[in-house]
Formats: C-alpha cells, sequence, structure tokens
C-alpha cells in the first residue's frame, strides 16, 4: 500500500491538523473555560429568541437550500441551542428543511430538546417542515407572512434565497440573523440581516454554543492552520515572485 | 415630509415597475451596448480551440429552470463549438432538471453538426448523492453508469470504444447555479487532474475567480455576460447577446438606485440633526 | 446503542473513503467505490422521508379544516399526481413532460426572478453608507457593475479594467482568506464526524 501521487502533501497536512486537534483536546481536559472571544452574533441569538418571547411570535430557523456539507453539522448546533432556549421560554419554533436527509434530524434535535426542557408536549411535529429544494423559498416567505414570525436564523449553506429571506423578515418587523461560508451569499446578509456570522466564525460560533471540549481542541487547532496557511502563503508569493516554485513543487507532491 | 423624505420612504413596488422597463424594453428594441470581452472567457475558448478532434467532453448540465437564463445560451454556445471541433460529448447531470436540459441540447443542437446520438454525444441518467456521486464518476464511472439515460449498456454504445476511465477525459466543463461546480473542482480537477472550465451565475463568479486566477482551472465563464461573449468567440449567434443591453440597463438601474438612496437618506439625516432629531 | 451505531458506522465510512483518496489499495478503492455508491442510493431513498413528511403535515392540515385546507389538498394532488404521471409514463413521456414545461420550469423560473425584486428593495432600503468603508464598498460596487456590462465602456473607457482589477485582486484575496478559513473549518467538523467525535446531529448533544 503506497500513496496516490500528489496526496502527500495534503496527507501531512491532513495528519498535522488531526495531531493538533487531539493535543488541544488534551490540553483543554476538564477545563470549563476556553480561550476563545464572545462572538455578537452569538448575543444577537439571544436577544432574538428575548424578541420572540416578547412578542409572543414564532421563531423561524433554515439552513438554506445548499447540498448537505460540514455547513449542516455546524448549523446543528446553532439549531440545538434555539430550540433549547426557545423550549424554555415557551416559544414555538418553526424549521423548514429543504433536503430530505435533514428532516429526521432536525426533528431529532428540536424534540431532543423540548423534552430535556421538560416540555414535550410544546414540541409541535408538524413545524419541522420538508419543503424539497425550489419550494423553500415560497414555503418559508408564506409562514413569515401567515405566522408573522418574529426572528429569523438564516445559518447554513444558503444560495438565492438569502436575500429574498432577509427583505421578506424585515417586511413582517421580523429581526434576522444570517451565518454562512457561501462566499456569494455573504454580501445580502451583510446588508440585509441585524448580525452576519461570516465563513470561519459560523464555525466557530458553532463551536462556543456546544462547549465541547472535543469542538474546542479542533478550533485551536484550525487556528493553527490558519497562521501556517498566511505563512506558507506569505512565503509562496515571494518564492513565486523570485521565480522560484519549490514551495508549489512541495506541496505538489 | 419633504420630497427627500418622501424619497426615503419611497413605495418599493415603483421600483420594481420601473425594473420590469428597464429589462424589458431593450429586449423588445436592442441598443447594441458594446460588449467588454473578459480574459477568462477568451481562455475558455481557446483551451477547446486546442483540443483535437475525437477528444472527450464530459458536459455536466446541471442546469435547472432558475439557472437557465444564465448558464444555457452559454451551454449551447460551447456544445456547437464543441460540435464544430468534432469532440465526443458525453453529457451527465446531478441535479435531477438537468436531465431535460441534457437531452434538449443533444436533440435540439446536435443535428446542426451531424451529431449521431451514441457515436458522437450520448446522455447518462441523473445520479442523486451530489459531491458523493461525482466522486463516483472518477473512482469508476462505468460502475456509476451502467447503462446511459436510455438503457443502453455502454459497451453497446460507439462513443465509449476509446473511453475506459476519467483519465480520458480532455475537458470537463460544468454549467450550475449552486456548488456544484466547487464539487467538480474538488473531486475530479483537483483528484484526477482533468482540464476544467465552470461556467456558473454572475453572483458565485468572483468565488471561482481563485481558482481561474491559480491557474487549477482552464476557464470561467460567469453569468450570461460570458454566454454572449463566448457566442461571439465561436461564432455561434444565440441567445446570450440579445440579453446583454438588458442587463446593462438592469445594473444601471441598480446604481441609480443605491446612489439616489443614499443622498436621499444622507440629505435628511443632516437636516433632522439640524432640527435636533433622533437619527 | 442508538447514538453508538450511526457514530461508529459514520466513522467507518468516512475513513475508509478518506483513506482510498489517499493510498493505492485494490480492496480499500473498491470498498470505498461500493460505499460512494450507497451515498448515491440513500440519497435516493432520503426523498421518500421528504415525502412522507410533506404528506403527514398536509394530510393532517386537511383533517383540521382550517382556512388552510385548500391549499394542503392541492399542494397533495399535485405532487401525488406528478409522482404518479412519473411512475406511470416515465419522466420523458410527453405527459411528464407537460407538467414539466408549462407548471415546473415557469414557477422555477418565476420564484428565482423574483430575486431581481428583492434586490432591488435591498438595494434601496439596505444599503446605507454610514462610514467611509461602506463608501469605499459602494464605489467598488458601482464600478464593478458597470464594467461587467457595456454601460461601464461608455461612461469612461478605463472602467472595464479598473473592475476587472478590483475583482481579480482584492476582491480575490479576501475571497481566498474566507475560503481558507472556512475550509479549515470544514475539515474540523469532518474530522470529528470521522473520529465518532462529533454528535450534534444526533440530537442528544455532543458533550
Amino acid at each position: 500500500m503506497s500513496l496516490i501521487e500528489g496526496s502527500l502533501a495534503s496527507f501531512i497536512v491532513l495528519l498535522v491538523y488531526a495531531v493538533a486537534a487531539w493535543a488541544f483536546i488534551r490540553s483543554y481536559q476538564g477545563k470549563t473555560e476556553f480561550p476563545i472571544k464572545r462572538l455578537r452574533g452569538l448575543d444577537f441569538i439571544d436577544d432574538a429568541l428575548g424578541r420572540v418571547t416578547e412578542m409572543g411570535r414564532p421563531a423561524h430557523f433554515s439552513m438554506g437550500s445548499g447540498e448537505l456539507d460540514a455547513q449542516y453539522f455546524a448549523a446543528f448546533e446553532y439549531l440545538k441551542y434555539i430550540a433549547h432556549k426557545a423550549a424554555r421560554y415557551d416559544a414555538d419554533l418553526i424549521v423548514t428543511n429543504a433536503i430530505p436527509e435533514v428532516q429526521p434530524v432536525t426533528e431529532e434535535i428540536v424534540k431532543s430538546a423540548y423534552t430535556a426542557e421538560g416540555k414535550p408536549d410544546r414540541y409541535k411535529p408538524d413545524n419541522i417542515r420538508y419543503v424539497s429544494v425550489y419550494a423553500l423559498r415560497p414555503a418559508v416567505l408564506g409562514a413569515f407572512q401567515r405566522e408573522q414570525v418574529a426572528a429569523n436564523f438564516m445559518l447554513g449553506n444558503y444560495y438565492h434565497e438569502s436575500v429574498i429571506f432577509v427583505e421578506a423578515a424585515s417586511s413582517v418587523g421580523a429581526i434576522s440573523i444570517g451565518g454562512t461560508t457561501q462566499t456569494a451569499q455573504i454580501p445580502f446578509f451583510v446588508a440585509g440581516a441585524d448580525y452576519t456570522l461570516i465563513g470561519e466564525e459560523f464555525y466557530a460560533g458553532s463551536i462556543a454554543l456546544s462547549g465541547n471540549v472535543v469542538h474546542f481542541g479542533c478550533l485551536a487547532s484550525q487556528e493553527l492552520g490558519k497562521y501556517a496557511a498566511i505563512v506558507l502563503t506569505l512565503l509562496g508569493a515571494i518564492l513565486a515572485t523570485s521565480g522560484n516554485d519549490a514551495l508549489i513543487q512541495l506541496m505538489s507532491k | 415630509m419633504s420630497g427627500w423624505q418622501k424619497l426615503v420612504n419611497l413605495d418599493v413596488r415603483i421600483l420594481w415597475v420601473l425594473l420590469v422597463v428597464a429589462l424589458l424594453v431593450p429586449m423588445v428594441n436592442p441598443i447594441g451596448l458594446p460588449l467588454p470581452m473578459k480574459e477568462e472567457t477568451k481562455a475558455a475558448f481557446e483551451y477547446v480551440e486546442s483540443l483535437t478532434p475525437g477528444s472527450y467532453v464530459l458536459m455536466s448540465v446541471n442546469i435547472s429552470p432558475m439557472g437557465e437564463p444564465e448558464n444555457w445560451p452559454t451551454a449551447i454556445a460551447m456544445f456547437r463549438h464543441f460540435m464544430k471541433k468534432g469532440l465526443r460529448v458525453i453529457l451527465v447531470n446531478t441535479v435531477p432538471e438537468g436531465t431535460m436540459y441534457a437531452e434538449r441540447l443533444w436533440k435540439e443542437y446536435g443535428p446542426e453538426g451531424d451529431y449521431e446520438y451514441g457515436k458522437d454525444v450520448v446522455q447518462m441518467p441523473f445520479r442523486a448523492g451530489d459531491e458523493s456521486t461525482i466522486a463516483s464518476m472518477g473512482a469508476d464511472f462505468r460502475g456509476l453508469y451502467a447503462t446511459d439515460q436510455y438503457g443502453t449498456p455502454l459497451n453497446q454504445l460507439p462513443i465509449f470504444d476509446d473511453f475506459k476511465d476519467i483519465h480520458d477525459v480532455s475537458l470537463l466543463t460544468e454549467y450550475a447555479s449552486t456548488i456544484h461546480p466547487l464539487y467538480y473542482i474538488q473531486q475530479l480537477n483537483a483528484k484526477y487532474n482533468v482540464p476544467t472550465i465552470i461556467s456558473i451565475v454572475a453572483v458565485d463568479g468572483p468565488k471561482f475567480m481563485n481558482y481561474y486566477q491559480s491557474g487549477q482551472i482552464e476557464g470561467l465563464l460567469s453569468g450570461v455576460a460570458a454566454g454572449a461573449e463566448y457566442e461571439l468567440l465561436a461564432e455561434v449567434p444565440g441567445k446570450a447577446a440579445s440579453q446583454m443591453d438588458a442587463l446593462a440597463l438592469g445594473h444601471a438601474l441598480f446604481i441609480g438606485a443605491i446612489v439616489l438612496s443614499n443622498v436621499a437618506w444622507w440629505v435628511t439625516k443632516s437636516k433632522d440633526s439640524v432640527k435636533g432629531g433622533t437619527r | 446503542m442508538k447514538q453508538q451505531f450511526p457514530v461508529l458506522f459514520g466513522a467507518i465510512t468516512g475513513l475508509l473513503v478518506l483513506f482510498a483518496s489517499y493510498f493505492k489499495a485494490p480492496v480499500l478503492q473498491s470498498v470505498s467505490n461500493e460505499l460512494l455508491q450507497w451515498r448515491v442510493i440513500v440519497a435516493a431513498f432520503a426523498l421518500l422521508l421528504g415525502i412522507a413528511n410533506i404528506s403527514r403535515i398536509h394530510v393532517n392540515r386537511v383533517s383540521r379544516k382550517d382556512q388552510n385546507t385548500p391549499y394542503s389538498l392541492m399542494l397533495l394532488i399535485v405532487m401525488y399526481g406528478a409522482l404518479i404521471l412519473g411512475l406511470g409514463y416515465g419522466a420523458q413521456s410527453p405527459q411528464y413532460k407537460f407538467i414539466w414545461d408549462n407548471v415546473y420550469s415557469s414557477l422555477n423560473a418565476t420564484w428565482y426572478s423574483t430575486t431581481a425584486f428583492y434586490m432591488m428593495s435591498s438595494a434601496w432600503r439596505g444599503f446605507r453608507v454610514r462610514s467611509v468603508q461602506a463608501g469605499v464598498l459602494m464605489v467598488a460596487a458601482i464600478v464593478v457593475m458597470l464594467s461587467k456590462v457595456g454601460i461601464g465602456e461608455l461612461v469612461w473607457s478605463q472602467i472595464p479594467a479598473i473592475g476587472n482589477w478590483i475583482v481579480e485582486i482584492p476582491n480575490t484575496a479576501g475571497m481566498r482568506g474566507i475560503l481558507v478559513g472556512s475550509c479549515l473549518g470544514a475539515v474540523g467538523v469532518s474530522l470529528r464526524i470521522m473520529l465518532g467525535l462529533e454528535r450534534g446531529h444526533l440530537g442528544g448533544g455532543s458533550k
């Protein structure tokens, strides 16, 4: 068994990443405080849920119409946090899903949250809706209008529905929080939503909410990876500008 | 309420009507505005030009009705260019709607280049699974597709006579309004070094510019404007060029709206602050 | 067991597919290929879950007989009607294509087109130049928009070149930064799944 040609560099990067994550997890074991700054977006989530409770109107959560990828796993942490809070405050939470694979997952998360908060009777299965990719936009807009949502959480893999949802939420007076790593949609969130979690902030926020030592270990490793990327980029730019392709050759191995 | 304040509180439906007018009028009465040619479109054209007749092109038609106005003219222009060059085209799709567009492509435009189904062009059936399906195309193409769209086994189709696996593909082109191009870049371009050209809706263009600039992909066709440019380069007049004036006026209206609304906002804001307003 | 099995299954399959993309081993490759085909099949079956959920919600609504009953009824008729036509006559049949061309395509394109109207409202109401940075952003946005269409060249011949420079240099630099950060985050999530450390999707929590 040998390595496939051209995959050595990426395999080493992956190994270093994994070992660093493991070392950080070990160093964080037993700790309850982690060195992470509080993201303002997370305070906004609390404020939005407070508003939902005060107004007696439901909150809406959607993960967008994008394909199932890592963003969904981060979004599940947000959903879990929001569902727990909604259950605690006796608020209704509507979840609209565009892809079928996540339907049972979201049902389970919301149901578990209401049960854990001692309010299983407040859980409404009809509020966790699968509508298919292209029906997501009309279905969510319909829910905004009919059910007069007070908070609109758009956290996940978003496409052009981002601009539609923020504008529609604003028209019913709902507060909007957006978070995605889809670079094309970030400008729409920034322009229209009340708060936006940009790129890696989206993953960091989900980790902060999870309060999980394993997640924090991975986040620290991610941070280290970022510094390594900055150093490699600078080095690569200097070498390439001076006509030296040693780093490119090394990374292609 | 002052005129500026009225402007700030303008009913947006007025703007919507203006938008419809700005888009419709040039479609009925073309203005003939100049068409700027982008380097990444030229690079895509030149790469196709460099291919030898009989080369395999994997054409991923991940078009849906929502992406049709932006991607479809490009797909048509490129398919017609492929026929001019005598390339063998394998049509695939990983979004269900793509099936209809792939079929329209070879049925409506194939006769123009005397392309024979099964010999010069073939359509594979839709497979769900997004990135995993694309990974399977690379790992085991014949395992993923036992038959073509119409149930004919691949070994009975002459187009596959010289096709063993993904390494035989000389060019991969992807037409999409979603994240699928990224999956193709990750699973087929980066892993198997399949030369790739991406056609994407304009809003996603800047995202894929990374891959073009770094030399990872051969060309980038962003939005209907790229379709119009490609039609011009390949000398295959089509739908895209006729939409360019409407696109230009639409852009002008957006720019006007941003500037005017900000001027109105600034004027009302400064008046409020003079009066001791709360803004 | 309810949580352990999916975690274990996810970890084993994830690691197998990951190693198959790094190591040359015929057995590993064929197992990995097989697993990728399974994913394709599972994705198709997931659609059935979706149909079951839609049916449950709307059958409930129809039985409640409230003001939304006619809409729910219409949804069920259209969904099952299209399904029966597709299964009975095939997706290439004229009957199914009639629905595709005259209903699905038109509705789908209409919904996408509405984005332009929402963007228009957003341009009018949402984009306010509150700071110098926002001002720079607005100027850059206007130049890029002008550079993409013929009007830019008419305004000033250098606009296409400046617009392309903005897209290719500062924009690409920013996009790369976000992309690298996002990819590292995605690698973190994937690693946790493959090592059986991610349980957020199982409802019970990852703590």
